[in-house]
């Protein structure tokens, strides 16, 4: 690089519009070159964001500043320079600066560059062009956890079993009317001995059973027995949503466990 | 075949069920039971509240949840009696995850301390009818609890789908030192095991337990009621088979307000109704519900479409405990327990 070439170079950074400069880049291929790679770079750098100084930089830079007050201050009869007075010396003596800084930036952990920079400078590709795709790219990459290929490969396997699957999981479950479980029994044991309420039980209940499912697949959702009541029921999914008095029975009779599904801060894990 | 082989094996369960001897409540007499345990149900029915201890014991829940999700709760707590009534509970640490968290369950469940051990903790509070409703499977087992000797029953609820409960007596003093509630399917519902206890201990740092909600209790035919509540107590014509009234009370919630308690039994396990008439415009149970997180059934066809808004009743369940609140005719009702939901709305139905 010529002398000339360097001046150019320096006008450029400190001034984009120099023309004479802008001339001398036509000129020389280059320079040209250089000019490019410094534009993406401002560019670049400018799309960063700026992180803020390092909270030890200020105790360092007073340590620094204190032994350096410490020896320029020999001369001081105490030995020791308050901050004005250093501030003074400075302003009379910059060189002085140097071991100051020297110092302080020496007790600074190295950042080190992202590595998005040296492919921006290295990578001339158009997508680097764009702002955004030069930040995603910068990322790092998470693999797709393996397990989502099986479910979305089973999923294709077999469309409309998971999706019935999955509108049954959503079906309100039914109790078993409490009449199944007390008449026939009542009744049945009014007439005959514990032991031949057994033989009869048993059938019954397994016919019990049958109903119930077919009652349960066959029929569809079937709406409670509730035409009785004076008054409309209505089922919450959250104690919340009880009295204080009915949740402080409720918690007695569930020995105090969670009743309502779990939220990522409750629990406390042993 | 295939498709007779659920039947078949529904058929073979029963078969086997009906196996085991069961028999009605009633030990003293039957063979193989111990001497000293013999016409000792007294005593056992006595024995929290006469019998001086201190023993820590671990509790262990599970809650299934509606959205299929089973609550697991596991922790160690501290019982202490000195034999004339009087006791307290003091929780120790949690063994599994817990609600909200440690410290705040622990406060928690000290506060319960009343509720627990009068009504959680499986007692046998009438004992005709304890005989009436439950049957004891085979004579028991003699087994070996936090170093005492104890006897070991399981008895079944005479209902179908029914629970189970195994409980070990000590032979000496009758007190239960394990039980296990266990469903239908033989799911552990709730557990309850003495891992050491002391029967002469040193209860002088006991703070024992003072009822914080103003508990009077009172006979409900006396007529006593009244001058308590400062309303007229009222209580369900239906109630689920087996309960009978066991108890009744004035307690006060956390607004002041005066209700009127019913706790029902059926020898073992409590239900309980909670009344009170409401005053206008004083307070208001929060029946308001989000859609999203509930669903109304209708009580009849021309309950959402008619001009009038009917009352509601507002029904929770949390495992096999219901529990159903509501204003109805302007009477403010509560009810709670392990039976059937239809069982709850038809108590409230019938409170008039």
């Amino acid at each position: 690089m010529s002398p000339p070439c360097n001046d150019h170079r320096e006008r450029l950074l400190a001034d984009h519009e120099c023309s004479s400069s802008e001339k001398h880049l036509g000129e020389c291929g280059e320079c040209r070159a250089w000019w490019v790679k410094t534009e993406r770079l401002t560019k670049a750098l400018s799309g960063l964001s700026r992180l803020d100084a390092p909270v030890e930089l200020a105790a360092a830079v007073q340590r620094s500043v204190s032994s350096a007050g410490l020896r320029i201050g020999e001369s001081v009869d105490d030995g020791e320079l308050s901050g004005d007075q250093l501030a003074q010396r400075l302003d009379s003596d910059p060189s002085s600066l140097h071991p100051i800084f020297e110092g302080a930036f020496r007790n600074l952990s190295r950042l080190h560059a992202p590595e998005i920079l040296d492919d921006l400078v290295l990578d001339p590709s158009p997508l680097r062009d764009s702002r955004t795709a030069t930040l995603l790219s910068g990322l790092s990459r998470i693999p797709v956890p393996q397990v989502l290929d099986r479910l979305v490969g089973e999923e294709l396997e077999s469309p409309a079993r998971h999706r019935v699957e999955r509108f049954i999981g959503d079906l309100e479950r039914e109790n078993v009317p409490y009449a199944l479980d007390e008449n026939p029994v009542r009744s049945i044991a009014s007439r005959f001995g514990r032991s031949n309420r057994r033989m009869l039980v048993a059938p019954l209940t397994a016919i019990a059973a049958g109903l119930i499912l077919w009652a349960s697949f066959g029929g569809g959702t079937r709406v409670p027995e509730t035409t009785e009541y004076s008054f409309d029921v209505v089922r919450v999914h959250s104690p919340d949503q009880l009295s204080p008095l009915a949740n402080s029975f409720l918690s007695g009779m569930t020995g105090g466990s969670r009743l309502q599904p779990k939220t990522d801060r409750e629990g406390s894990p042993r | 075949m295939r498709a007779l082989r659920p039947l078949a094996m529904l058929l073979l369960g029963f078969a086997l069920s009906a196996c085991g001897v069961e028999q009605p409540i009633g030990l003293p007499g039957t063979p193989g039971v111990p001497a000293a345990f013999q016409g000792e149900w007294d005593q056992i029915q006595l024995a929290p509240w006469n019998t001086r201890f201190q023993g820590d014991r671990r509790v262990s829940i599970a809650v299934d949840l509606d959205n299929g999700e089973q609550v697991q709760t596991q922790y160690m707590e501290r019982v202490s009696s000195d034999g004339t009534g009087r006791f307290n509970i003091l929780p120790l640490y949690a063994e599994s995850q817990v609600f909200p968290d440690e410290p705040t369950f622990l406060t928690l469940q000290g506060r319960r301390e009343g509720f627990f051990y009068r009504y959680r903790d499986f007692r046998i509070r009438d004992l005709s009818l304890f005989r009436e409703n439950y049957r004891h499977l085979g004579a028991g087992s003699r087994v070996e609890v936090a170093g005492r000797t104890a006897w070991e029953v399981t008895f079944l609820r005479n209902t179908p789908r029914g629970r189970t409960y195994v409980v070990a007596f000590d032979l000496v003093t009758g007190l239960v030192l394990r039980c296990k509630e266990l469903d239908a399917r033989g799911n552990l519902l709730s557990g309850l095991e003495y891992t050491s206890i002391d029967f002469d201990p040193e209860l002088s740092g006991v703070a024992f337990f003072v009822p914080g909600n103003d508990e009077q209790r009172f006979e409900f035919d006396g007529g006593e009621g009244e001058e308590v509540l400062g309303f007229t107590p009222r209580l369900p014509e239906s109630i689920p088979a087996g309960f009978v009234l066991h108890e009744t009370a004035s307690v006060t919630d956390g607004m002041g307000l005066r209700w009127f308690k019913a706790g029902y039994t059926d020898g073992a396990e409590m239900l309980f109704f909670l009344y009170r008439e409401r005053t206008e415009g004083r307070y208001e149970l929060p029946l308001t519900v989000s859609p999203q997180s509930s669903s109304t059934q209708a009580a009849s066809t021309e309950s959402s479409a008619g001009p009038e808004r009917r009352d509601e009743v507002v029904l929770f369940r949390a495992g096999t405990v219901h529990a159903a609140q509501g204003t109805v005719r302007g009477h403010d009702m509560i009810v709670i327990g392990e039976v059937p939901e239809h069982d709850l709305l038809q108590m409230i139905h019938t409170t008039k």
